[in-house]
C-alpha cells in the first residue's frame, strides 16, 4: 500500500518530466523579468531552475518556477541583455535572452526621467511615455506568449515532411544497392 | 527521453556518438535488402510515435516505440531510431545534433536489448504468450531507456538515483501503455503475417553467414 502511495506521488510529481522539450520565454517591465517554463505539449515545467547570466557568461542569479510554471527575477542594473537558461534535472535545458531593446529599454526609460526630470507639472513627457511603454508591453505580453509557443508548436506538415524524408533516404539507398547489384552477375 | 542540446561534458557527447555511430554501422553491414522497407516503416513510426498523445486520465503520455522497433529489427534499431532522431532534432527541436549519438544509444540500445530477450518467444508463439513477450518487450526497453538516461546525466553531476526516481516514475504510464501496444502488434503481426519476426536482420552470425555470402 506504501509502495502504491509513494508510486502515485511520483508520478504526480512528475507528470510532466515526460515531455519532448522545454521551453522559456520572459518579458522584463518595472526592474523585474518575469516569464514562465513550458514543456512542448503547454504544461507548465514546475519546480524547475532557471538561471541569469549577462552578456559575458557571467552568473547573476537564480530563481525557481512556481506551480504554473512562472518565475520572476529582479533586473540587475547592468541594463544589458539578460540570458536565461534552464536545465531540469530529466535532460531537458532552454535558453532564452530577453534582449535590452524591450526590457531593459523600458527599464533604462524608468531610470532617466526618474533621475533627471522632476518636473513641476507632474506627467513629463518622460513619465508618459514610461507609463505607455509599460502599458503596451503589458498588453502585448500575452500575444507574444502565444506567438513564441506557436512558433515551438510541431505541426503536422513537420511530421509528414520527415516521413517523406525517410521514404525517399530508404529509395536512394535501395537504388544504390540494385546499382551495386547490377555491376556484379 | 531526448536529451537537449548544452547539457552534457564533450567527452561524454563523443563517446555517445562513437557508440551510436558503431551501432548503425554494424545495424547496416547486417542489413540485407528484403527488409529495407521494413527499417523504412519503423523508422517512420518511431519517428511519428513521439506526437501520439496516448490520454491517460489526467496526464497525457506519448509513444516512443523503441521497444517495437528493435523487437522486429535487431540491430537494424540503431539506424532506425539514429534517422528518425535526426528528423525529431531538426523539424522538432527535440533533443540536438550533437547528443544525437548519446539518444540514439539511449533509446537504441533498449531496443536491441528487447530483441535478444524477447524476439525468440514473441516470433513463436500465438495469442496471449505472445502478448506477453511484446508486453515485456515494449516496456522493458522503456524502463532501461530510463536508467540510461539516467547514467548519462550522472556525468553532469546529478544523484544516479534522482534522476533515475524521475525518469523511471515519469515512464511508468508509457511502460504500460507501450507495452500494450507492443504487444497488440506482436499478436496482429503472428497472425496476419506470420514470419514477420522470424525472417530478419539475422542475429546469430553462424546462421547469417552462409546464406548471406551468395546474395552479397
Amino acid at each position: 500500500m506504501r509502495i502504491l502511495v509513494t508510486g502515485i506521488a511520483m508520478f504526480a510529481l512528475c507528470v510532466s518530466a515526460h515531455a519532448h522539450r522545454l521551453n522559456l520565454f520572459a518579458t522584463a517591465s518595472n526592474g523585474v523579468i518575469s516569464g514562465k517554463a513550458y514543456f512542448s505539449d503547454g504544461k507548465p515545467a514546475r519546480g524547475v531552475a532557471v538561471q541569469a547570466y549577462d552578456p559575458g557568461g557571467a552568473a547573476l542569479g537564480e530563481t525557481t518556477t512556481d506551480e504554473e510554471g512562472r518565475f520572476e527575477y529582479a533586473l540587475p542594473v547592468t541594463g544589458g541583455a539578460v540570458t536565461l537558461k534552464s536545465i531540469s534535472g530529466d535532460g531537458h535545458a532552454a535558453e532564452f535572452t530577453v534582449t535590452p531593446a524591450d526590457p531593459a529599454g523600458s527599464a533604462a526609460a524608468a531610470d532617466t526621467p526618474a533621475a533627471s526630470g522632476p518636473s513641476p507639472g507632474g506627467a513629463s513627457a518622460g513619465t508618459i511615455e514610461r507609463a505607455v511603454d509599460e502599458a503596451v508591453a503589458r498588453q502585448i505580453r500575452p500575444l507574444r506568449e502565444q506567438l513564441d509557443a506557436f512558433e515551438h508548436e510541431v505541426r503536422f506538415r513537420d511530421a509528414i515532411g520527415g516521413v517523406g524524408y525517410i521514404v525517399g533516404a530508404v529509395g536512394l539507398v535501395a537504388l544504390l544497392k540494385a546499382r551495386r547489384g547490377h555491376g556484379r552477375p | 527521453m531526448h536529451i537537449a542540446e548544452g547539457i552534457l561534458s564533450a567527452p561524454v557527447l563523443m563517446a555517445g556518438a562513437a557508440a551510436g555511430a558503431a551501432g548503425v554501422g554494424i545495424g547496416l553491414h547486417r542489413l540485407d535488402d528484403r527488409s529495407l522497407v521494413k527499417v523504412a516503416v519503423l523508422s517512420s513510426a518511431f519517428f511519428v510515435a513521439s506526437l501520439i498523445k496516448v490520454p491517460l486520465g489526467p496526464v497525457s503520455v506519448h509513444l516512443i516505440l523503441n521497444g517495437l522497433t528493435g523487437l522486429l529489427l535487431g540491430w537494424a534499431v540503431f539506424p532506425a531510431v539514429a534517422v528518425a532522431l535526426l528528423l525529431q532534432a531538426l523539424l522538432f527541436g527535440f533533443g540536438g545534433l550533437t547528443t544525437l549519438g548519446v539518444n540514439t544509444v539511449i533509446m537504441g540500445l533498449p531496443g536491441l536489448a528487447s530483441y535478444y530477450l524477447f524476439h525468440r518467444i514473441a516470433a513463436r508463439s500465438q495469442g496471449p504468450v505472445a502478448f506477453m513477450a511484446g508486453f515485456m518487450a515494449g516496456a522493458f526497453a522503456i524502463a532501461l531507456g530510463g536508467l540510461l538516461l539516467a547514467a548519462t546525466l550522472m556525468s553532469t553531476g546529478e544523484a544516479f538515483w534522482n534522476i533515475a526516481g524521475v525518469a523511471l516514475g515519469a515512464h511508468v504510464p508509457i511502460m504500460l501503455v507501450e507495452g500494450c501496444v507492443t504487444g497488440s502488434a506482436v499478436v496482429f503481426l503472428n497472425k496476419v503475417r506470420p514470419g514477420t519476426l522470424c525472417a530478419n536482420v539475422a542475429p546469430p552470425i553462424l546462421e547469417a553467414q552462409p546464406g548471406a555470402e551468395p546474395a552479397a
